[in-house]
Protein backbone atom coordinates (compact mmCIF):
# COMPACT_ATOMS: atom_id res chain seq x y z
CA UNK A 1 0.00 0.00 0.00
CA UNK A 2 1.19 3.33 -1.04
CA UNK A 3 1.43 6.47 1.37
CA UNK A 4 -1.46 8.39 -0.02
CA UNK A 5 -3.38 5.31 0.61
CA UNK A 6 -2.59 5.24 3.77
CA UNK A 7 -3.22 8.92 4.35
CA UNK A 8 -6.85 8.74 2.85
CA UNK A 9 -7.35 5.64 5.42
CA UNK A 10 -6.36 7.64 8.32
CA UNK A 11 -8.39 10.48 7.11
CA UNK A 12 -11.38 8.51 6.51
CA UNK A 13 -10.72 7.33 10.26
CA UNK A 14 -9.80 10.45 11.76
CA UNK A 15 -13.87 11.78 9.82
CA UNK A 16 -15.51 8.48 11.25
CA UNK A 17 -14.57 9.41 14.85
CA UNK A 18 -15.03 12.73 14.58
CA UNK A 19 -18.59 11.93 13.33
CA UNK A 20 -19.62 9.06 15.64
CA UNK A 21 -17.91 11.90 18.72
CA UNK A 22 -20.14 14.62 17.31
CA UNK A 23 -23.15 12.23 17.18
CA UNK A 24 -22.73 11.15 21.07
CA UNK A 25 -22.69 14.59 21.80
CA UNK A 26 -25.55 16.32 20.17
CA UNK A 27 -27.93 12.90 21.45
CA UNK A 28 -26.67 12.68 24.99
CA UNK A 29 -27.44 15.96 26.06
CA UNK A 30 -30.03 16.53 29.12
CA UNK A 31 -30.00 15.66 32.28
CA UNK A 32 -33.17 15.58 34.33
CA UNK A 33 -34.60 14.79 37.97
CA UNK A 34 -37.65 12.69 39.11
CA UNK A 35 -40.07 14.74 40.53
CA UNK A 36 -41.46 12.10 42.08
CA UNK A 37 -41.03 7.88 42.88
CA UNK A 38 -41.56 6.50 39.33
CA UNK A 39 -41.97 2.93 37.94
CA UNK A 40 -39.54 2.60 35.14
CA UNK A 41 -41.17 0.32 32.62
CA UNK A 42 -39.78 -1.73 29.47
CA UNK A 43 -41.46 0.16 26.62
CA UNK A 44 -43.30 3.51 26.36
CA UNK A 45 -46.89 2.04 27.14
CA UNK A 46 -48.72 2.56 30.50
CA UNK A 47 -49.40 -1.49 30.29
CA UNK A 48 -45.57 -2.29 30.16
CA UNK A 49 -43.04 -4.30 32.50
CA UNK A 50 -41.68 -2.33 35.39
CA UNK A 51 -38.23 -3.12 35.44
CA UNK A 52 -36.97 -1.01 37.90
CA UNK A 53 -38.13 2.07 40.41
CA UNK A 54 -36.47 5.29 41.10
CA UNK A 55 -37.42 7.24 44.01
CA UNK A 56 -38.26 11.32 44.04
CA UNK A 57 -35.30 13.66 43.16
CA UNK A 58 -33.25 10.94 41.00
CA UNK A 59 -30.95 12.38 38.82
CA UNK A 60 -31.27 10.50 35.33
CA UNK A 61 -29.76 10.79 31.96
CA UNK A 62 -32.39 11.65 29.19
CA UNK A 63 -31.92 8.89 26.29
CA UNK A 64 -34.61 9.12 24.11
CA UNK A 65 -38.02 11.04 23.74
CA UNK A 66 -41.05 9.77 22.22
CA UNK A 67 -44.56 11.16 22.21
CA UNK A 68 -45.78 11.80 26.20
CA UNK A 69 -42.79 9.18 27.33
CA UNK A 70 -39.09 9.32 28.04
CA UNK A 71 -36.57 6.63 27.84
CA UNK A 72 -34.12 7.61 30.83
CA UNK A 73 -30.98 5.97 32.46
CA UNK A 74 -30.44 6.31 36.02
CA UNK A 75 -28.96 3.93 39.34
CA UNK A 76 -28.03 1.14 36.15
CA UNK A 77 -31.45 1.19 35.05
CA UNK A 78 -32.77 2.05 31.83
CA UNK A 79 -36.64 2.19 30.88
CA UNK A 80 -39.22 4.58 29.86
CA UNK A 81 -40.87 7.50 32.22
CA UNK A 82 -43.80 9.74 31.23
CA UNK A 83 -42.96 13.14 30.62
CA UNK A 84 -44.66 15.13 33.43
CA UNK A 85 -42.34 12.64 36.19
CA UNK A 86 -39.12 14.14 35.25
CA UNK A 87 -38.22 17.97 35.77
CA UNK A 88 -35.28 19.23 33.49
CA UNK A 89 -31.90 20.19 34.82
CA UNK A 90 -30.50 18.53 37.93
CA UNK A 91 -31.91 21.65 40.72
CA UNK A 92 -34.39 21.28 42.93
CA UNK A 93 -37.84 22.14 41.47
CA UNK A 94 -38.79 25.57 40.66
CA UNK A 95 -35.48 27.08 42.56
CA UNK A 96 -32.39 26.69 39.98
CA UNK A 97 -30.45 29.04 40.56
CA UNK A 98 -28.70 28.55 37.32
CA UNK A 99 -30.75 30.95 35.14
CA UNK A 100 -31.67 29.45 31.93
CA UNK A 101 -30.08 27.57 29.56
CA UNK A 102 -30.00 28.52 25.78
CA UNK A 103 -29.89 25.19 24.04
CA UNK A 104 -28.65 27.35 20.76
CA UNK A 105 -25.54 29.38 20.83
CA UNK A 106 -23.37 30.90 18.43
CA UNK A 107 -20.58 28.87 19.13
CA UNK A 108 -21.86 25.71 18.27
CA UNK A 109 -22.65 23.57 15.47
CA UNK A 110 -25.81 21.93 16.93
CA UNK A 111 -28.16 21.73 20.25
CA UNK A 112 -25.60 22.85 23.40
CA UNK A 113 -27.35 21.28 25.84
CA UNK A 114 -26.34 20.76 29.46
CA UNK A 115 -23.00 22.65 28.46
CA UNK A 116 -25.14 25.74 27.34
CA UNK A 117 -24.38 29.28 27.79
CA UNK A 118 -26.46 30.63 30.92
CA UNK A 119 -28.13 33.52 30.13
CA UNK A 120 -28.12 35.88 33.62
CA UNK A 121 -30.89 38.23 34.04
CA UNK A 122 -30.76 41.92 32.79
CA UNK A 123 -31.39 40.39 29.32
CA UNK A 124 -32.86 42.73 26.40
CA UNK A 125 -36.03 41.88 27.63
CA UNK A 126 -40.10 42.76 26.82
CA UNK A 127 -41.65 43.97 29.61
CA UNK A 128 -45.39 44.08 30.55
CA UNK A 129 -44.24 48.21 30.63
CA UNK A 130 -42.60 47.77 27.22
CA UNK A 131 -46.30 46.92 26.14
CA UNK A 132 -47.98 49.30 27.92
CA UNK A 133 -45.78 52.24 26.20
CA UNK A 134 -46.00 50.48 22.94
CA UNK A 135 -45.83 53.15 19.93
CA UNK A 136 -46.55 51.75 16.68
CA UNK A 137 -44.07 50.72 14.17
CA UNK A 138 -45.31 50.53 10.30
CA UNK A 139 -42.22 50.12 8.69
CA UNK A 140 -41.89 46.44 10.38
CA UNK A 141 -45.93 46.13 9.73
CA UNK A 142 -44.54 46.13 6.24
CA UNK A 143 -41.71 43.78 6.68
CA UNK A 144 -44.05 41.33 8.58
CA UNK A 145 -46.53 41.22 4.85
CA UNK A 146 -43.55 40.51 2.67
CA UNK A 147 -42.69 37.35 4.74
CA UNK A 148 -46.35 35.85 4.48
CA UNK A 149 -46.85 32.29 2.88
CA UNK A 150 -49.32 31.55 0.66
CA UNK A 151 -51.16 27.76 1.02
CA UNK A 152 -48.86 26.08 -1.97
CA UNK A 153 -45.58 27.41 0.06
CA UNK A 154 -46.53 26.19 3.41
CA UNK A 155 -47.53 22.58 1.49
CA UNK A 156 -44.54 22.51 -0.29
CA UNK A 157 -42.45 22.51 2.96
CA UNK A 158 -44.82 20.46 4.96
CA UNK A 159 -44.42 17.97 2.26
CA UNK A 160 -40.51 17.88 2.32
CA UNK A 161 -40.24 16.83 5.64
CA UNK A 162 -42.75 14.24 5.27
CA UNK A 163 -45.82 15.39 6.88
CA UNK A 164 -49.10 13.46 6.60
CA UNK A 165 -52.74 15.62 7.69
CA UNK A 166 -54.69 13.88 9.31
CA UNK A 167 -58.61 14.19 10.92
CA UNK A 168 -58.61 14.43 14.61
CA UNK A 169 -61.19 15.98 16.72
CA UNK A 170 -60.86 18.90 18.86
CA UNK A 171 -60.42 17.47 22.65
CA UNK A 172 -63.65 17.76 25.03
CA UNK A 173 -63.85 21.54 26.30
CA UNK A 174 -63.47 20.87 29.71
CA UNK A 175 -61.57 18.32 31.80
CA UNK B 1 -76.24 38.18 31.96
CA UNK B 2 -76.54 40.33 28.22
CA UNK B 3 -80.57 39.92 28.37
CA UNK B 4 -80.10 41.41 31.98
CA UNK B 5 -78.64 44.12 30.52
CA UNK B 6 -81.38 44.61 27.67
CA UNK B 7 -84.15 44.55 30.56
CA UNK B 8 -82.35 46.97 32.69
CA UNK B 9 -82.57 48.92 30.10
CA UNK B 10 -85.50 48.63 28.87
CA UNK B 11 -86.77 49.59 32.32
CA UNK B 12 -84.54 52.55 32.46
CA UNK B 13 -86.12 53.81 29.72
CA UNK B 14 -89.66 53.19 31.17
CA UNK B 15 -88.92 54.50 34.74
CA UNK B 16 -87.94 57.72 33.02
CA UNK B 17 -90.24 58.32 30.37
CA UNK B 18 -92.97 60.08 31.88
CA UNK B 19 -90.34 63.09 32.69
CA UNK B 20 -89.86 65.03 29.41
CA UNK B 21 -87.55 67.42 31.13
CA UNK B 22 -84.80 65.04 31.15
CA UNK B 23 -85.57 63.81 27.60
CA UNK B 24 -82.58 65.32 26.09
CA UNK B 25 -80.20 63.73 28.50
CA UNK B 26 -81.57 60.75 28.53
CA UNK B 27 -82.31 60.06 24.94
CA UNK B 28 -77.77 60.81 25.17
CA UNK B 29 -77.68 58.12 27.95
CA UNK B 30 -79.99 55.40 25.96
CA UNK B 31 -77.90 55.86 23.08
CA UNK B 32 -74.90 55.26 24.93
CA UNK B 33 -76.76 52.43 26.54
CA UNK B 34 -78.06 50.72 23.32
CA UNK B 35 -74.27 50.98 21.74
CA UNK B 36 -72.50 49.01 24.70
CA UNK B 37 -75.15 46.64 24.72
CA UNK B 38 -75.11 46.35 20.92
CA UNK B 39 -71.24 45.59 20.98
CA UNK B 40 -71.39 42.77 23.59
CA UNK B 41 -74.36 40.88 21.83
CA UNK B 42 -73.26 41.43 18.22
CA UNK B 43 -69.48 39.91 17.20
CA UNK B 44 -66.91 42.32 15.60
CA UNK B 45 -66.56 41.65 11.94
CA UNK B 46 -64.09 39.57 11.07
CA UNK B 47 -62.93 43.33 8.67
CA UNK B 48 -62.94 45.18 12.19
CA UNK B 49 -60.96 42.14 13.90
CA UNK B 50 -57.89 41.92 11.40
CA UNK B 51 -57.94 45.53 11.49
CA UNK B 52 -57.76 45.84 15.56
CA UNK B 53 -55.30 42.71 15.05
CA UNK B 54 -53.00 45.18 12.80
CA UNK B 55 -53.41 47.55 14.93
CA UNK B 56 -51.76 45.99 18.23
CA UNK B 57 -49.69 43.90 16.32
CA UNK B 58 -48.13 47.27 15.06
CA UNK B 59 -47.85 48.24 18.50
CA UNK B 60 -45.82 45.09 19.55
CA UNK B 61 -43.58 45.22 17.10
CA UNK B 62 -42.46 48.93 18.27
CA UNK B 63 -42.31 47.40 21.60
CA UNK B 64 -40.03 44.28 20.08
CA UNK B 65 -39.04 44.60 16.23
CA UNK B 66 -38.47 41.75 13.80
CA UNK B 67 -35.07 39.42 13.63
CA UNK B 68 -33.47 40.53 10.70
CA UNK B 69 -33.46 37.48 9.39
CA UNK B 70 -35.73 37.07 6.05
CA UNK B 71 -34.78 33.36 6.04
CA UNK B 72 -36.41 32.34 9.34
CA UNK B 73 -39.15 34.57 9.32
CA UNK B 74 -39.99 32.81 5.73
CA UNK B 75 -39.75 29.76 7.32
CA UNK B 76 -41.66 30.26 10.37
CA UNK B 77 -44.45 31.98 8.01
CA UNK B 78 -44.51 29.18 5.95
CA UNK B 79 -44.74 26.64 9.43
CA UNK B 80 -47.60 28.67 10.86
CA UNK B 81 -49.55 28.86 7.71
CA UNK B 82 -49.79 25.38 7.60
CA UNK B 83 -51.36 24.82 10.64
CA UNK B 84 -53.63 27.44 10.23
CA UNK B 85 -54.74 25.44 7.27
CA UNK B 86 -55.83 22.58 9.30
CA UNK B 87 -58.35 24.89 11.66
CA UNK B 88 -61.43 26.62 11.26
CA UNK B 89 -60.32 29.85 10.16
CA UNK B 90 -57.58 28.89 7.22
CA UNK B 91 -58.60 32.00 5.38
CA UNK B 92 -57.71 34.74 7.65
CA UNK B 93 -54.80 37.08 6.61
CA UNK B 94 -52.28 34.72 9.06
CA UNK B 95 -48.95 36.37 9.64
CA UNK B 96 -46.15 35.01 11.63
CA UNK B 97 -43.42 36.69 13.07
CA UNK B 98 -39.95 36.27 14.96
CA UNK B 99 -39.70 39.29 17.43
CA UNK B 100 -35.58 40.63 17.96
CA UNK B 101 -35.75 39.99 22.09
CA UNK B 102 -34.26 37.54 24.47
CA UNK B 103 -37.47 37.01 26.89
CA UNK B 104 -38.92 34.49 25.98
CA UNK B 105 -42.83 34.32 25.03
CA UNK B 106 -45.44 34.32 22.33
CA UNK B 107 -48.23 36.29 21.65
CA UNK B 108 -51.49 36.14 19.10
CA UNK B 109 -53.70 39.44 17.69
CA UNK B 110 -56.77 38.96 16.77
CA UNK B 111 -56.90 38.27 13.12
CA UNK B 112 -54.26 36.01 12.92
CA UNK B 113 -50.85 37.99 13.70
CA UNK B 114 -48.48 35.36 15.77
CA UNK B 115 -45.90 36.23 17.33
CA UNK B 116 -42.93 34.54 18.96
CA UNK B 117 -39.74 35.48 20.57
CA UNK B 118 -36.24 34.87 19.27
CA UNK B 119 -35.43 34.13 22.99
CA UNK B 120 -38.36 31.33 22.90
CA UNK B 121 -37.58 29.61 19.80
CA UNK B 122 -33.87 29.39 21.08
CA UNK B 123 -35.01 26.85 23.70
CA UNK B 124 -36.53 24.32 21.52
CA UNK B 125 -35.51 21.13 20.34
CA UNK B 126 -37.19 20.21 17.09
CA UNK B 127 -39.82 21.55 14.72
CA UNK B 128 -42.67 19.76 16.49
CA UNK B 129 -41.96 21.84 19.65
CA UNK B 130 -42.45 24.92 17.32
CA UNK B 131 -45.49 23.62 15.74
CA UNK B 132 -46.83 23.02 18.80
CA UNK B 133 -46.26 26.17 20.18
CA UNK B 134 -47.66 28.74 17.04
CA UNK B 135 -50.31 26.30 17.03
CA UNK B 136 -51.32 27.10 20.93
CA UNK B 137 -51.41 30.96 19.51
CA UNK B 138 -53.50 30.22 16.31
CA UNK B 139 -55.72 28.94 19.11
CA UNK B 140 -56.14 32.03 20.75
CA UNK B 141 -56.74 33.41 17.38
CA UNK B 142 -59.71 30.95 16.05
CA UNK B 143 -61.34 31.05 19.64
CA UNK B 144 -60.96 34.96 19.45
CA UNK B 145 -59.86 34.89 23.24
CA UNK B 146 -57.92 38.24 23.29
CA UNK B 147 -60.77 39.45 21.85
CA UNK B 148 -63.28 38.71 24.25
CA UNK B 149 -60.97 39.60 26.95
CA UNK B 150 -60.90 42.91 25.13
CA UNK B 151 -64.76 43.21 24.97
CA UNK B 152 -65.52 42.41 28.49
CA UNK B 153 -62.82 45.13 29.94
CA UNK B 154 -60.49 47.48 27.68
CA UNK B 155 -62.97 48.45 24.93
CA UNK B 156 -65.98 48.97 27.87
CA UNK B 157 -65.36 52.87 27.21
CA UNK B 158 -66.36 52.86 23.90
CA UNK B 159 -69.33 52.17 22.24
CA UNK B 160 -69.95 49.49 20.00
CA UNK B 161 -70.48 52.16 16.92
CA UNK B 162 -67.70 54.24 18.25
CA UNK B 163 -65.49 51.19 17.95
CA UNK B 164 -66.43 50.07 14.45
CA UNK B 165 -65.72 53.81 13.34
CA UNK B 166 -62.83 54.18 14.66
CA UNK B 167 -61.37 50.99 13.67
CA UNK B 168 -61.91 51.95 9.87
CA UNK B 169 -60.45 55.50 10.53
CA UNK B 170 -56.21 53.87 10.97
CA UNK B 171 -54.03 56.76 12.48
CA UNK B 172 -57.36 58.87 14.09
CA UNK B 173 -56.93 59.27 17.88
CA UNK B 174 -59.42 56.78 18.46
CA UNK B 175 -57.76 54.41 16.84
CA UNK B 176 -54.38 54.83 18.90
CA UNK B 177 -56.51 54.68 21.72
CA UNK B 178 -58.50 51.55 21.24
CA UNK B 179 -55.30 49.78 20.27
CA UNK B 180 -53.12 51.09 23.41
CA UNK B 181 -56.13 49.35 24.99
CA UNK B 182 -56.37 46.01 23.16
CA UNK B 183 -52.14 45.79 23.78
CA UNK B 184 -52.65 46.18 27.39
CA UNK B 185 -54.48 43.26 27.33
CA UNK B 186 -51.13 41.57 26.69
CA UNK B 187 -49.09 43.04 29.59
CA UNK B 188 -51.66 41.82 31.49
CA UNK B 189 -52.57 38.19 30.31
CA UNK B 190 -55.65 36.15 29.42
CA UNK B 191 -58.00 34.07 31.16
CA UNK B 192 -56.21 30.99 32.88
CA UNK B 193 -58.91 28.91 31.18
CA UNK B 194 -58.36 30.58 28.03
CA UNK B 195 -54.74 29.08 28.20
CA UNK B 196 -55.83 25.45 29.19
CA UNK B 197 -58.01 25.39 26.13
CA UNK B 198 -55.47 26.77 23.96
CA UNK B 199 -53.29 24.28 25.40
CA UNK B 200 -55.79 21.34 24.32
CA UNK B 201 -57.10 22.95 20.59
CA UNK B 202 -53.16 23.67 20.22
CA UNK B 203 -51.43 19.81 20.09
CA UNK B 204 -54.72 18.41 18.23
CA UNK B 205 -53.89 21.55 15.53
CA UNK B 206 -50.15 20.48 15.10
CA UNK B 207 -51.23 16.44 14.66
CA UNK B 208 -53.49 17.35 12.36
CA UNK B 209 -50.78 19.04 10.73
CA UNK B 210 -48.75 15.83 10.63
CA UNK B 211 -46.32 17.08 13.96
CA UNK B 212 -45.78 14.52 16.61
CA UNK B 213 -48.46 16.11 19.20
CA UNK B 214 -46.30 16.11 22.13
CA UNK B 215 -44.20 18.72 20.56
CA UNK B 216 -45.92 21.42 22.70
CA UNK B 217 -45.95 19.66 26.33
CA UNK B 218 -42.25 19.09 25.22
CA UNK B 219 -41.60 23.17 25.69
CA UNK B 220 -43.71 23.68 28.33
CA UNK B 221 -41.72 20.78 30.15
CA UNK B 222 -38.78 22.86 29.35
CA UNK B 223 -40.56 26.14 30.33
CA UNK B 224 -41.22 24.59 34.19
CA UNK B 225 -37.30 24.25 34.38
CA UNK B 226 -36.76 27.74 34.15
CA UNK B 227 -36.43 29.67 36.92
CA UNK B 228 -39.46 32.38 37.17
CA UNK B 229 -37.38 35.19 38.51
CA UNK B 230 -34.92 34.85 35.52
CA UNK B 231 -35.67 38.53 33.74
CA UNK B 232 -36.11 36.54 30.86
CA UNK B 233 -39.73 34.50 31.28
CA UNK B 234 -41.14 37.56 33.98
CA UNK B 235 -43.49 38.61 31.52
CA UNK B 236 -44.76 35.31 30.68
CA UNK B 237 -45.17 34.11 34.16
CA UNK B 238 -46.94 37.12 35.16
CA UNK B 239 -49.54 36.37 32.09
CA UNK B 240 -49.72 32.48 32.10
CA UNK B 241 -50.28 29.57 34.86
CA UNK B 242 -47.69 28.00 35.97
CA UNK B 243 -45.90 25.69 32.99
CA UNK B 244 -46.02 22.71 35.43
CA UNK B 245 -49.70 23.03 35.72
CA UNK B 246 -50.42 23.20 32.12
CA UNK B 247 -48.01 20.17 31.29
CA UNK B 248 -49.49 18.07 33.70
CA UNK B 249 -53.72 19.06 32.75
CA UNK B 250 -52.73 18.62 28.82
CA UNK B 251 -50.93 15.51 29.33
CA UNK B 252 -54.33 14.68 31.33
CA UNK B 253 -55.92 15.45 28.90
CA UNK B 254 -54.09 14.17 25.69
CA UNK B 255 -54.33 10.10 27.41
CA UNK B 256 -56.09 8.03 25.35
CA UNK B 257 -56.63 10.56 22.68
CA UNK B 258 -53.59 11.89 21.11
CA UNK B 259 -50.75 9.19 21.91
CA UNK B 260 -51.06 7.21 18.70
CA UNK B 261 -49.90 10.72 17.41
CA UNK B 262 -46.85 10.83 19.06
CA UNK B 263 -44.98 8.59 17.08
CA UNK B 264 -45.59 11.43 14.28
CA UNK B 265 -42.42 12.99 12.58
CA UNK B 266 -40.83 15.77 14.83
CA UNK B 267 -38.56 17.41 11.85
CA UNK B 268 -35.26 17.77 13.97
CA UNK B 269 -33.21 17.39 11.42
CA UNK B 270 -34.14 20.47 9.61
CA UNK B 271 -35.22 22.74 12.67
CA UNK B 272 -31.31 22.00 13.62
CA UNK B 273 -29.99 23.36 10.39
CA UNK B 274 -32.50 26.16 10.20
CA UNK B 275 -31.27 27.39 13.55
CA UNK B 276 -27.62 26.49 12.63
CA UNK B 277 -27.66 29.02 9.93
CA UNK B 278 -29.38 31.62 11.24
CA UNK B 279 -27.40 31.74 14.15
CA UNK B 280 -23.97 31.87 11.95
CA UNK B 281 -25.96 34.81 10.24
CA UNK B 282 -27.73 36.27 13.23
CA UNK B 283 -25.86 40.35 14.52
CA UNK B 284 -27.43 41.26 17.52
CA UNK B 285 -28.68 44.78 17.51
CA UNK B 286 -27.05 47.84 18.68
CA UNK B 287 -28.94 49.28 21.53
Amino acid sequence: MNRSGINRRFKILVATVGALLFAVAYAASEVGSTRVDVNVLSAPKTDAKTVGQLSANTRVDIAERRGAWMRVKANGTTGWVRLHQVRLGTGPEKTSSQGMKMLWTAGQTGRSGATGIVATTGVRGLSAEDLKTAQPNPQQVQALEKYRANDASAREQARAAGLRERQIALLPKEQ
Amino acid sequence: MRANKLVAGTLLLAALAPWPAQAFDLNLDLNKLRDVVTQQLKPMSEKDEIQLGRGIAANLLGAAPLVPDAQLQAYVNRLGKWLAMHTDRPALPWHFGVLDTESVNAFATPGGYVFITRGLLLQMRDEAELAGVLAHEISHVVEKHALETMKKGAFLEFAGDTLSQALRSEGSAEFSKIVSAGTEVFARGLDKQDEFAADRMGVVIAARAGYDAYGLPGTLQTLAAINPKDDAVALMFKTHPDPAERLELLLTAMEGKLEQYGDQPKVADRFASVMKSHMARYQPKKK
